[in-house]
């Protein structure tokens, strides 16, 4: 937001400092430059202390991708986790925000089973990965399914959350005025439940793509999971770092996603604020 | 103005009566702890009534009986001749906080309550379009509540309870968090609201200035337990503006409430 108005006022009275503020274009530049100067060094680096084997470097990123394209393998691998991430946390998503509401919702059963909640968040995901590969096979679905629990415990902790913040007294005025049942769920709570369930689905994504790709680290014939396995087990430092690469690239894009539509859903709560009264 | 009137009497069951808001011996206990009572009055259709005393006294909870959201420890309260055993959909509670939908504008926060009803969508906007008017809010009609100052949010607390009219509005120190001009200026908006529609005000503040500024009746509360120390008539004219406000008659009030408060 930029400012005006009054603070620009003010600033004639005060003693000039230079101070630096970036601009959308120079602040893009700025970010832009650290990412390439990090990019610069670790080449430096690597090839400085003669590491490439070890920690590989850029031009054998892009060399690696560029072999995995012309194999074929890069498009099938990336759709493939791609998939699985997305199925993943629509099942854990769906599931995990509906469980958490309405658990949340009654005070009493709220109270009942909140420790065991905690007890299963606290439950080390990875070690039951391989339960999955045993029970889902080593196609899509356990790899799906994997993420979708990682995304459930996420989502149904948030909307559980969310359901037992909802004021009740906000509640029982809305009742005064007329509500129903449904339009209490529908108009007041869900509403209100929203920013938790938003935080718990920007918690989730993330996970779900990692919860893909350990599962395919595990028992796998494609995807990025696997890429990023079987280079290692051949000791191709490159076909490892190619994969991060690549993970990073799809996550922060999901990330994105994300936030735009948070942003579409949530405007009314990031809105700048107009002080009214001197206009009434 | 007809539509979604019915069952509005759903909560309340008949047992008899002339007052339109009766306590009967009422109380609150928190536990073994007696936080307020037993205390009774009632309050005639059409009458102003404020209710003054020392925060805990259990002012917001005779109002939140009212209205149906919460029980009565001991005793019974009566709303036009009925046992109130629900939520009161007659009355407009104006509650300390605002409790507007933040995600909502202004015209579709002061909608809220006509949806619920189940108006006409027209009605409803229509509704929404005068009580905009009458609060003195256009040109905000698409505003967040978080872009509203407090003055402002407030108005629209009230809007909302004004767009479905109902016969009786309880308020809770709506005007406790504005500057004392604009509470001066709310004054006058409330009153006006109280002779046009006729309806019923039980007020609740801590401001004895505001109450015997406002009330055809102003009670005071001792400290807990609650019970009522004074009921006392105001008998001053209308409008009472800051000529009435600073009058020998207005203070003779304002010391005799003072001393029954116990502060």
């Amino acid at each position: 937001m930029e400012r005006t108005g009054p603070r620009r006022a003010v600033s004639d009275f005060a003693p000039r400092v230079r101070s630096v503020r970036l601009t959308g274009w120079q602040l893009t530049f700025a970010r832009g430059g650290v990412v390439v100067a990090m990019i610069v060094l670790w080449q430096v680096c690597a090839a400085v202390f003669g590491t490439v084997d070890y920690t590989s470097g850029p031009l054998q990123v892009v060399r690696q991708l560029g072999e995995w394209e012309s194999a074929g393998v890069l498009w099938e691998a990336t759709g493939v986790t791609l998939a699985e991430t997305a199925i993943g946390f629509v099942i854990g998503a769906a599931t995990g925000g509906v469980a958490g509401l309405v658990l949340g919702w009654s005070r009493q059963v709220g109270r009942v089973i909140e420790p065991v909640v905690v007890l299963l968040y606290a439950v080390p995901k990875l070690a039951i990965a391989p339960l999955f590969v045993l029970w889902f096979g080593i196609g899509i679905s356990s790899k799906a399914l994997f993420a979708a629990l990682v995304v459930f415990f996420l989502v149904f902790f948030t909307a559980f959350q969310g359901a037992r913040q909802v004021d009740r007294e906000l509640l029982a005025v809305a009742r005064v005025m007329g509500a129903g049942g449904r339009d209490v769920w529908l108009k007041v709570a869900i509403p209100q439940a929203t920013l938790w369930i938003f935080a718990g689905l920007r918690l989730a994504l993330p996970y779900a793509l990692i919860g893909a790709v350990v599962a395919e680290f595990l028992a796998a014939r494609t995807g990025l999971g696997y890429l990023i396995r079987s280079s290692s087990s051949v000791f191709n430092s490159a076909g490892v770092y190619a994969g991060i690469v690549l993970l990073m690239f799809f996550a922060t894009v999901l990330l994105a996603v994300m936030q735009a539509i948070e942003r579409r859903v949530m405007h009314w709560n990031t809105s700048p604020t107009v002080d009214a009264d001197g206009v009434v | 103005m007809t539509s979604g009137r019915q069952a509005q009497t759903a909560a309340v069951v008949d047992s008899g009566g002339t007052a339109l808001i009766e306590f009967r011996d009422i109380c609150r206990d928190f536990g073994d702890l007696r936080a307020a009572g037993p205390i009774s009055f009632s309050v005639a259709r059409g009458e102003f009534v404020a209710v003054v005393g020392p925060s805990g006294c259990g002012k917001s909870t005779l109002l939140n009986m009212v209205a149906g959201m919460l029980r009565p420890s001991d005793g019974d309260v009566h709303y036009d001749g009925a046992l109130v055993t629900g939520p009161n959909r007659r009355v407009g509670y104006v509650t300390q906080k605002n409790f507007l939908l933040p995600w909502r504008t202004v015209r579709k926060n002061i909608m809220l309550p006509l949806q619920f009803r189940r108006y006409g969508k027209e009605e409803a906007r229509r509704i929404a379009a005068d009580v905009i008017r009458q609060m003195g809010l256009e040109g905000f009609e698409d505003s967040f509540p978080a872009q509203l100052s407090g003055g402002m949010a407030q108005r629209v607390a009230i809007g909302r309870t004004l767009a479905y009219s109902p016969e009786a509005y309880l308020m809770d120190e709506p005007f406790a968090s504005l500057d004392a001009q604009l509470r001066t200026s709310m004054h006058a908006d409330l009153m006006r609201l109280w002779e046009t529609t006729g309806a019923t005000f039980v007020f609740v503040t801590h401001d004895l200035r505001e109450a015997i500024t406002l009330a055809d009746r102003v009670i005071v509360m001792t400290s807990r337990p609650g019970t009522i120390k004074v009921d006392q008539k105001i008998d001053l004219p209308r409008p009472r503006d800051v000529e009435t406000q600073t009058s020998p008659e207005f203070n003779r009030y304002f010391r005799l409430l003072w001393s029954a408060l116990d502060v």
